[in-house]
């Protein structure tokens, strides 16, 4: 009998009790209930990728650091040690610049990941998920070129320090090196590639075919036509730019269209834009600008910078002039006074004029047929054998489109020709992420550099440009992502 | 089985006849055992039914003759004494077989006497708790164990607000409760508001690793075992009825509010809004109004308790069943709680001793009639909302409201709440019925024990706990109540008001089956091993509802009643939502003890415990933690004989725990249901692109996770000296924390900068001391006085820092845990009535810099000193216990007294009349700023202005009363009657100016202070 009971005793040990210790909570979704259907992997492409396109911290830390802002008249702080060149590992832009775009890059790994998870049974099925993997592989692709831009020491070199290489879902312990801007180039291209391969233009198969707030041939042409420029390799970057002209069918817009592509009543120009709608919780453009309207009196800390005014306010019928520059914008005479600028003289930004009850958000343009036909123009001077008056004659359309009425340049020399082409890229593209690559590109050659005005800044001793070869035109590793990946390597002088 | 009616009944008709022997004498004598007097303990003259039982103070009286033999029978043990010439027979009755000492529980059914625990534990006893009026257990404990912490952040009767630190604080995010082990069954709650505390026999506090190892993943945070009341074997049937009331009141601030003519001679002199500045000198000298606003919020009110406790032991059965009531008012009208419970313990055993079992049932229900504010952190800070702080700030010449309704209310002031308008609408507020917010709590514990001595040296144990708890809880904004009236009216409904009920399900089995061996070698080696399963699953079930709109005709707090409901054609009123919350968890541990004794003179233990986690996954998922304890009893050495020491103990003992309670619970939140699914990716449906319905990410999988480690190295020296007259326990730790659950810093890569990962550790390091010492112990007098004191530090060793040089509380490493960062406060600037601050140089500034100059105090709102001593005298009857509490070095920002300085609010609220001291050109030499001061209002939390010493000295129990004589007893139908007043926080010491000191945190302004509560209380046995 004992024995019995002892036997009984110990079999209550030996006894399975894995039901207290394996338990996953009920109603969670996990990976396997999100990735079921072909519709699944198109509500995560929409729920977490394209949400994520986002350059609002490329405009803001462009626009601050250059010389396209000045300080406004409710500046309480904002920006301020960014506008006189603080620029350190610890710096917010950088952090938030590196972050949002590896946050896509990562959320593209998901959908890769869990799409493993879906059969398909049709053809039309698989074309369908294709299809959303090269939406969402465009998307990578752009995020590595915004990352390359910024953080990259010399984009046209292919051995010099790139950023991470990420195509994969890390664990969270994960410390990446950087890697020689060779291999993220070499991705970014499989990326291209496929999605060039794999996007449908069938509405059946794609809802979104040919909708320029999604990934569109156009938008694939883009970026590989920006990334070919920065690179150097202007025979690619020609021939995208072009291909990205005519597979969005798109040409400059007129002064009208071109307007009312700013103010969202229209797609104008724009070959890809993140839609940022008036209803919901999304991101206000202006809100790097302005606290609640883009008027003088909506909380303006940062004004338009004086140079780039002047350069707009040269040609009165530029269209840009018109309308960039808010009617309620202050003007302190001819020669204002440097000590009282900040609220006496306030050019009033208006760029981003928002859109209906949404006073600071537009959708971000983020590339457009004029970038297109400035890369153009850029392959014809650098190219291997170059054009002048082929580049005056694409700079010569983007003046007729704005109406500026200037005529057809002569370039007596490269160099005068990259000036002038930097010059009107200041122009088109301000405030839109272009300035700090573009003078970090073609500073050297155009032999310019940041080029600001005395009036925009209250503190009059804030050095008006930086050396063009300066460690600033390339931003620190941030210092967020050093403390969780301690080994990579810093960008020089940081 | 004698029972005592019979022997009552004798008596009875032995004093109904007057009939007595002549060679009878009376013969008296007190039963103690090793702890001092036995109540209870029954005393018969063998042979015959005449007998007695012990009193509260273990004493007897009886009539005997010479020769008689008195048989004294108490828990199973029969002792006997001779009557001799003698007329006093003192009897130390041994509870133990093996040295006649009070047994000490180590857990899971371990016992060790105490002269031979390896373990650093304080031992509570159900005198030092029962009665008091408190209605959790765990607000009695304060200041009675040495090293152990009691913060209750709210006074209120009932709240769940109790947190319990033993030895600091060994975690940062996790939870840091004791556990507390309720009848060998560990507790997975940290809210015991339906545990009446006069079921409590003893309360043990397991403070090292020798305790609490053994408990593994769940005792890192130390231990608490409660033991509820059992009936003793062979007591007969007892009957015992305690009766206490009594009255609470609001303990006082000493903020010196102003009264009405001095808040309106500031506000005059500030020039600002409110009445002042319109009233002439005269008319502020002669202003009659002058409304004290706390009076007004808070009342005295009544505390109350019943308890009839039976008691049953037969020869193999025993059983004790209590009913209770506990009734306490809440001081703030619209509060209170009640309590009923039942309880019954029974064992028993087989006639030949080898099988044993034992149960424990306990039934209650309460009801909690509690401010919003009890669960609401959001209107801390609302004067509107928040009695406690709208009491401080009322205008005191502001009259009390004229509006009998909240209609009327809204009429009058409609939704300006400027001048006294915000004290009115709490007013409404706390009127009957007006904003009803109560809990309901059903509970139903159910403990199984039961053992069969397989031999003389093994013995299979098995027991298992069923916890169930249904709680409800209505909140609601009735119709008629000035906000949802407010609300009605701004939004244009045709009905307001709101109700939420929520309802709570939580069920906890536990199953405990061991295994255990003994053997004694050659008469000298002892060795003991056990073996061990323990099983928890847990699972809780939370609904809730919630309705927006309210039909004043019908509506009737918590019946479901006067809902309107949804009309298409006003889709964006009358909504009700839904919601609910199912989850599991559970754990499941084997583990193995091992115990060795040589002669009484050493022993040696060890443990191992393997503990797994439904929380953790894969190689995390199972634990190790073990531990190891020797002693030494040096008072048996040879060359100890004739020494002064009764006993001299050394002790160490190193071991770890696990603390998988990650991240801590809310108050009233299963512990183990917290973090419960951090180990997996989780998706949710987000608005995507474009306002698409779609799906994303919810949570990153940290599969890392794991247990906090606490290992802790102790070394403890127990004595008795001078024939058991002074005894003591001195304590030296060293308790590391690692794998502390924290902020984690990671690669951008994984699409975020951070994930809560196990980092960092944090260390606690102390000392602890306690005493007792009797000066007298005679028979009719005896004093003995007692104290504890224990030191802690509590420091982060090491995390990743990351800049906190702009916060108040400071987690970095190589400082206190929450140590003060603060600006120092310089004093009133004598040229301009301004404050001045010294920056990170030292320099004098009157505009400091929010972040660069703060610094590290030193200081931290955990004491690091606290303890309790007291006294107890019993003089013929006549008794004296107190118990006082202490903390020192303890540093809390007075944020409600901030309220009362702050020059903004001048006008609208009531000013501290310190500011009647304020600088002006005339009155330089003061440390209260101008009240045109330009910086007064910035800094007063970033700075250390308002940070003042809460250390505290606090007499927390007095008891004052007469146990009357059996001898007078002896024509009633009682066998004991106590009498007596008690005082709970009667007296306190501080430097602090609010309410109440003892509440440990940060901050001041969400503290519902500890009430002040004397009572009179009645004891009755028969």
């Amino acid at each position: 009998m004992k024995k019995i009971i002892l036997i009984c005793f110990m079999a209550m040990f030996a006894v399975s009790c894995q039901d207290a210790i394996d338990i996953v909570q009920d109603g969670e979704i996990n990976d396997a209930a999100t990735f079921r259907t072909v519709a699944d992997a198109r509500s995560f492409l929409v729920g977490d990728v394209y949400r994520r396109v986002d350059i609002t911290n490329e405009i803001s830390f462009t626009a601050v650091f250059t010389d396209e802002v000045g300080i406004g008249n409710n500046n309480g702080g904002q920006g301020r040690e960014l506008h006189r060149y603080f620029l350190f590992a610890s710096d917010g832009n950088a952090s938030s610049l590196w972050l949002s775009n590896y946050a896509t890059i990562n959320r593209v790994n998901r959908l890769i990941r869990g799409s493993a998870l879906i059969t398909t049974s049709t053809p039309e099925e698989e074309q369908a998920l294709n299809s959303i993997l090269a939406e969402a592989r465009a998307i990578r692709a752009f995020a590595y070129l915004q990352l390359q831009t910024f953080f990259s020491t010399n984009m046209a070199d292919d051995e010099a320090l790139g950023v991470m290489l990420v195509d994969f879902v890390p664990e969270i312990d994960v410390q990446l090196p950087r890697v020689p801007n060779a291999q993220i180039y070499e991705l970014m291209e499989a990326d291209l590639l496929f999605a060039e391969t794999n996007l449908s233009n069938s509405p059946a198969i794609n809802p979104f075919a040919n909708n320029y707030k999604y990934v569109t041939q156009g938008f694939i042409d883009a970026i590989r036509a920006r990334m070919y420029l920065y690179r150097k390799n202007y025979t690619l970057a020609a021939q995208y730019a072009q291909a990205a002209i005519t597979n969005s069918g798109l040409s400059l817009s007129n002064t009208a269209t071109y307007n009312s592509m700013w103010n969202d009543l229209g797609r104008g120009e724009t070959i890809f834009a993140a839609s940022r709608p008036s209803a919901g919780a999304w991101g206000n453009i202006a809100s790097s600008f302005f606290f609640n309207t883009t008027t003088l009196t909506g909380g303006c800390f940062h004004d338009m910078g004086r140079k780039l005014f002047n350069e707009l306010n040269s040609r009165p019928s530029d269209v840009r002039r018109i309308n960039w520059v808010d009617a309620t914008s202050i003007f302190d005479g001819a020669n204002p006074d440097p000590a009282d600028a900040v609220t006496k003289d306030v050019i009033v930004i208006n760029k981003y004029p928002g859109k209906a009850s949404q006073p600071l958000r537009n959708d971000l343009k983020i590339f457009r047929v004029s970038e297109m036909v400035l890369i153009l123009a850029e392959c014809a001077v650098g190219g291997s054998t170059p054009d002048l008056n082929l580049a005056a004659s694409l700079v010569q359309q983007i003046r007729t489109a704005r109406n500026t009425g200037q005529t057809l340049p002569a370039y007596g020399s490269a160099q005068e020709a990259w000036a002038d082409i930097l010059l009107e890229r200041r122009k088109e593209l301000c405030f839109e992420g272009h300035r700090y690559i573009d003078l970090k590109r073609l500073g050297a050659l155009a032999n310019t550099s940041i080029d600001r005005d005395i009036l925009d800044d209250n503190v009059l001793g804030t050095p008006l440009t930086l050396p063009i070869n300066d460690h600033r035109f390339t931003m620190p590793i941030p210092q967020d992502e050093v403390q969780g990946n301690p080994t990579i390597q810093q960008n020089p002088n940081y | 089985m004698r029972s005592k009616f019979i022997r009552f009944l004798t008596l009875l008709i032995v004093f109904a006849v007057q009939f007595s022997f002549a060679q009878e004498k009376k013969v008296t004598g007190t039963v103690s055992d090793e702890l001092g007097p036995v109540p209870g303990a029954s005393v018969v003259i063998k042979g015959t039914t005449t007998g007695t039982t012990t009193d509260f103070d273990g004493k007897y009286e009886i009539s005997a003759k010479k020769g008689d033999v008195l048989e004294i029978s108490y828990v199973g043990i029969k002792q006997t004494v001779t009557v001799g010439d003698g007329a006093v027979y003192n009897i130390l009755i041994k509870t133990d077989t093996l040295e006649g000492v009070t047994l000490i529980s180590e857990g899971y059914d371990r016992t060790r006497t105490r002269a031979t625990t390896s373990t650093a534990q304080t031992t509570v006893t159900a005198e030092t708790i029962q009665n008091r009026p408190n209605s959790s257990v765990l607000a009695s404990l304060q200041g009675t164990a040495p090293g152990l912490t009691i913060i209750s952040s709210s006074g209120s009767p009932g709240s769940a607000k109790f947190d319990g630190f033993i030895r600091g604080s060994s975690s940062i995010t996790g939870s840091t409760d004791p556990l507390i082990v309720i009848d060998g069954i560990p507790s997975n709650s940290n809210q015991f508001r339906n545990l009446n505390q006069n079921d409590i026999e003893s309360v043990s506090v397991l403070r090292d690793a020798s305790g609490t190892a053994i408990y593994g993943n769940k005792g890192a945070n130390g231990v608490i075992q409660i033991t509820t009341k059992r009936a003793k074997y062979n007591s007969g049937v007892q009957f015992s009825y305690d009766f206490v009331t009594g009255f609470n009141t609001l303990p006082e601030n000493k903020y010196n509010m102003a009264n009405a003519r001095e808040l309106l001679t500031i506000e005059k002199s500030f020039g600002g809004p409110g009445l002042g500045p319109t009233l002439s000198d005269e008319e502020i000298a002669n202003y009659d109004i002058n409304t004290n606003w706390t009076d007004q919020f808070f009342q005295t009110d009544i505390t109350k308790q019943h308890n009839l406790g039976i008691t049953f032991g037969g020869e193999n059965f025993s059983s004790f069943t209590s009913l209770g009531y506990f009734e306490q008012g809440g001081m703030v009208p619209t509060t209170d709680f009640k309590r009923f419970s039942v309880r019954n313990n029974s064992q028993g055993k087989s006639k030949n001793e080898k099988f044993t079992f034992d149960t424990q049932i306990n039934l209650a229900h309460s009801k909690r009639n509690q401010l919003d504010q009890e669960v609401n952190g959001g209107v801390n800070n609302n004067t509107i909302q928040n009695p406690l702080h709208g009491a401080v700030m009322g205008l005191p010449y502001a009259a009390p409201s004229p509006y009998n309704t909240g209609r009327e209310l809204l009429d009058a002031i409609g939704f300006n709440f400027s001048g006294a308008n915000d004290t009115y609408v709490l007013q409404d507020i706390l009127r009957e019925n007006s904003l009803p917010s109560w809990f309901t709590e059903n509970s139903a514990i159910l403990n199984i024990g039961a053992g069969y001595k397989l031999t003389d040296n093994l013995t299979i144990r098995n027991r298992s706990g069923f916890d169930y708890k249904e709680a409800d809880r209505v909140f609601a904004r009735a119709p008629w109540s000035y906000l949802a009236l407010a609300v009605q009216t701004s939004r244009g409904e045709a009905f307001g008001g709101s109700e939420t009920m929520q309802n709570t399900k939580e069920f906890t089995f536990t199953n405990i089956a061991s295994l255990n061996y003994t053997k004694t070698f050659n008469e000298s080696h002892n060795l003991t091993l056990g073996a061990y399963m323990e099983y928890t699953k847990i699972h809780y079930l939370f609904k809730t509802q919630f309705q927006n709109g309210l039909n004043p005709l019908n509506y009737s707090p918590g019946a479901g009643t006067g809902y309107v409901p949804f009309n298409g054609a006003t889709p964006n009123s009358f909504i009700s939502t839904v919601g609910a919350d199912k989850l599991d968890g559970g754990t499941l541990s084997y583990f193995g003890t091992a115990d060795y004794e040589y002669k009484d003179k050493y022993g040696l233990s060890a443990l191992v415990r393997r503990d797994a986690s439904y929380r953790f996954i894969d190689d995390n998922k199972w634990g190790t933690f073990w531990s190891v304890s020797g002693r030494w009893n040096i008072e048996k050495e040879s060359f100890m004989e004739g020494s002064v020491f009764d006993m001299l103990k050394l002790r160490g003992s190193y071991g770890t725990n696990g603390n998988q309670n990650i991240v801590a619970a809310n108050y009233g939140f299963p512990l183990l249901l917290t973090a419960n699914d951090r180990v997996r990716d989780l998706n949710q449906t987000v608005t995507g692109y474009e306002n698409a319905s779609s799906s994303g990410v919810a949570q990153i999988a940290n599969t890392t996770l794991q247990w906090e480690e606490v290992a802790q190295l102790n070394f403890g020296l127990d004595f008795i000296v001078f024939n058991n007259k002074l005894e003591g326990n001195i304590d030296w730790y060293d308790k590391r924390t690692t794998q502390l659950f924290n902020p984690f810093t990671t690669s951008g890569a994984i699409g975020q900068y951070g994930i809560d990962a196990n980092n960092g550790e944090l260390s606690n390091k102390g000392i602890e001391l306690s005493l007792r010492y009797n000066i007298i112990n005679k028979d009719d007098f005896r004093v003995s006085v007692f104290a504890n004191g224990s030191h802690n530090t509590t420091r982060v060793e090491n995390v990743i820092d990351n800049d906190q040089s702009g916060d108040s509380n400071l987690i970095n490493s190589g400082f206190l845990l929450r140590e003060w960062n603060l600006i120092p406060y310089a004093g009133v600037n004598q040229a301009n009535g301004n404050l001045l601050f010294y920056d990170i140089d030292g320099n004098l500034t009157e505009s400091p810099d929010d972040t660069r100059d703060r610094r590290a105090t030193g200081k931290s709102f955990l004491p690091r000193y606290q303890g309790g001593f007291g006294f107890n005298i019993d003089y013929k009857g006549f008794f004296v216990n107190t118990l006082f509490s202490w903390t020192y070095d303890a540093w809390r920002i007075d944020n409600q007294f901030v309220w009362a300085n702050s020059l903004s609010f001048i006008g609208d609220d009531n000013m501290t009349a310190d500011l009647l001291n304020a600088w002006t050109p005339t009155n330089t030499q003061t440390n209260q700023p101008s009240l045109d001061s330009t910086n007064a209002d910035n800094f007063n939390t970033s700075s250390d202005r308002f940070l003042y010493d809460s250390s505290f000295l606090r007499l927390k129990n007095v008891n004052l009363g007469y146990n009357f004589p059996s001898s007078f007893l002896s024509k009633a139908p009682i066998s004991s009657l106590r009498l007596y007043v008690q005082g709970e926080n009667l007296l306190t010491w501080t430097k602090w100016r609010g309410f109440d000191p003892e509440a440990i945190t940060s901050l001041s302004v969400t503290n519902f202070p500890n009430p002040r509560t004397i009572s009179f209380g009645v004891s009755v046995g028969f």
